[in-house]
């Protein structure tokens, strides 16, 4: 959708090509870099414990000991979770964005679990210390615990049912790293109000070093990567109406230079967050996926459902505006796959990584045989049908409209995407297919019981779920 | 339409390597409280506990 690219020469017919963005990206296995990083994970969240042991405080008991050492923990992890949500591309290239943000998402369940159970326990061995809930009467290291547990407890909820509380992205973002600053400031306060194993002067200036550790990887996200990014600044050229209530927004490198010599470059089907306005250092980026072809970052697109506040007024972008964007990110590619054909499933604005793929496949000759699969409402719902139209023209494509709502006129195949459609569509030989898959979840769950039910293994079936939180 | 829905590979594989974080984390606490407990002498069983073992009651629980 960037441009018209036909007539264009394919590069190498029979071998598809890995642009420099892919070419230096791994087929990902557990590597010894992966390995590495887990091995400093764990050592970082355990780190405390380590460190008390040289200078013990008198002894406590087994069961409170328990309870300190899961609330250490706790906190080593909580700081942690700032490095996992800092998106450096040196950490998170061993394994991956899409792994670095579950595993970031699911720890948020130990450091609760830690969390809850570092008073639990201390409850249930002496029933006296659930005096310390009341807040108006407890000392203050018991009242900055209890605003830390509840803050921990608003964060995760708030994430986890973020859509069912109808909490819109930019406030979940702001709200969320205000309750992460809150959490770990009152519990770093706790420690050192209580003052075990954080009395010496040495164990200060640990804890103080560790806290500022987390200071410096907030400054390098909210200062230094935005003022990178200023450098490598887009703007918009065009943005085009589609159908399906979409926009697609079409950007251009200022400096093109400033990408370095292989320009701005991202692998079919990745994702980046993008950011429209004067300021960089805005804290509200969005998540879509690239959906032109990697073959030609010289103009790249966007294509944008109106879902919330900030999509909804894309309308009113102009053309010269600012973007700035955070990526690319995403391991939702087949460059990173040997597959022998492609299935590609898509339900609404889902479509937009699987445009990217099919252009720049396009674009690089590839030959071997794919097949989009395109689950929409009606008609009026297809994003980008004239584009895919066009691309359906080459030889080893094939691009299937599948409509739940479609019109009297519509001749296409109707209702769902099941593993009898994909049977009566696809070769018997398609074992070494590679299935991809995105769109809103319950399609996305009905593709992957398809691709399933139709034979795939599940290694082959790769899925992109659009929600961050 | 099969009822199983199976998460990508790399989904589960990330939820299992949480779980052995758990496991290895719940491991390491516990360990670390049995070490403490054996490395020393209790502040109760101290003459005069330090003030900031007040909390722990020494008195009543003797």
């Amino acid at each position: 959708m960037v441009r018209p690219r036909d007539g264009e020469p394919p590069r190498a017919p029979e071998t598809p090509q890995r642009n420099a963005a892919t070419a230096t990206m791994p087929r990902r296995r557990p590597n010894a870099a992966a390995l590495a990083w887990a091995a400093i994970y764990l050592l970082l969240a355990a780190a405390p414990l380590a460190l008390s042991l040289i200078s013990l405080d008198p002894g406590r008991g087994f069961w409170v000991n328990l309870s300190v050492a899961l609330g250490f923990v706790a906190l080593a992890l909580l700081g942690l979770q700032f490095a996992l949500a800092a998106r450096s591309a040196k950490t998170t290239a061993p394994l991956g964005i899409d792994v670095i943000l579950q595993f970031h998402r699911e720890v948020t369940g130990i450091i609760v679990l830690f969390v809850l159970a570092h008073p639990i326990i201390l409850f249930i061995w002496d029933p006296r210390f659930l005096k310390l809930m009341n807040i108006w009467t407890s000392p203050w290291r018991a009242k900055l615990a209890v605003i830390s547990v509840l803050a921990l407890l608003v964060l995760a909820i708030t994430s986890i049912y973020r859509a069912r509380m109808r909490i819109s992205y930019p406030v979940w973002q702001a709200l969320h790293a205000a309750l992460a600053v809150i959490i770990v400031i009152t519990a770093l306060a706790h420690v050192v109000l209580i003052g075990y194993y954080v009395d010496e002067t040495w164990e200060k200036a640990l804890w103080i070093a560790y806290s500022a550790v987390f200071v410096w990887i907030g400054f390098w996200v909210r200062i230094i990567k935005p003022l990178q990014r200023m450098r490598r600044r887009l703007r918009v050229v065009e943005v085009r109406q589609e159908l399906g209530n979409c926009h697609t927004l079409v950007l251009e490198p200022v400096r093109p230079s400033a990408f370095g010599p292989t320009g701005l470059r991202f692998a079919p089907g990745q994702f980046a967050w993008i950011l429209l306005g004067r300021s960089p250092f805005a804290m509200t980026y969005h998540p879509f996926s690239f959906a032109s072809s990697a073959e030609h970052p010289e103009q790249i697109c966007f294509t944008v459902k109106a879902f919330g506040a900030f999509t909804s007024g894309l309308h009113d972008v102009k053309p010269g505006q600012s973007v700035y964007l955070d990526g690319p990110w995403g391991d939702f590619t087949p460059d990173r796959h040997d597959a022998g054909g492609l299935v590609l499933m898509a339900g609404g604005v889902g479509i937009t990584p699987m445009l990217s793929v099919l252009m720049t496949l396009h674009d690089r000759g590839d030959q071997r045989p794919r097949w989009l699969f395109y689950a929409a409402r009606d008609e009026q719902s297809l994003t980008a049908r004239a584009e895919l139209d066009r691309l359906a023209a080459a030889e080893n494509v094939t691009v299937i409209y599948v409509l739940s709502h479609p019109s009297a006129a519509w001749t296409g195949e109707r209702g769902h995407v099941d593993s009898a459609l994909l049977e009566r569509v696809l070769p018997p030989d398609r074992a070494d297919f590679h299935y991809f898959i995105c769109g809103p979840e319950p399609m996305m769950d009905a593709a992957e019981d398809a691709a399933l039910g139709a034979g795939a293994p599940a290694h082959t079936v790769h899925s992109e779920r659009f929600a961050m939180a | 339409m099969s009822a199983t829905h199976v998460r990508p590979l790399r989904q589960r594989q990330t939820s299992r390597a949480v779980f052995a974080l758990l496991l290895v984390l719940i491991g390491v606490c516990a360990g670390w409280a049995v070490l403490v407990q054996h490395a020393v002498k209790p502040a109760c069983d101290r003459a005069t506990p330090p003030p900031r073992a007040q909390y722990l009651h020494c008195g009543e629980r003797r």
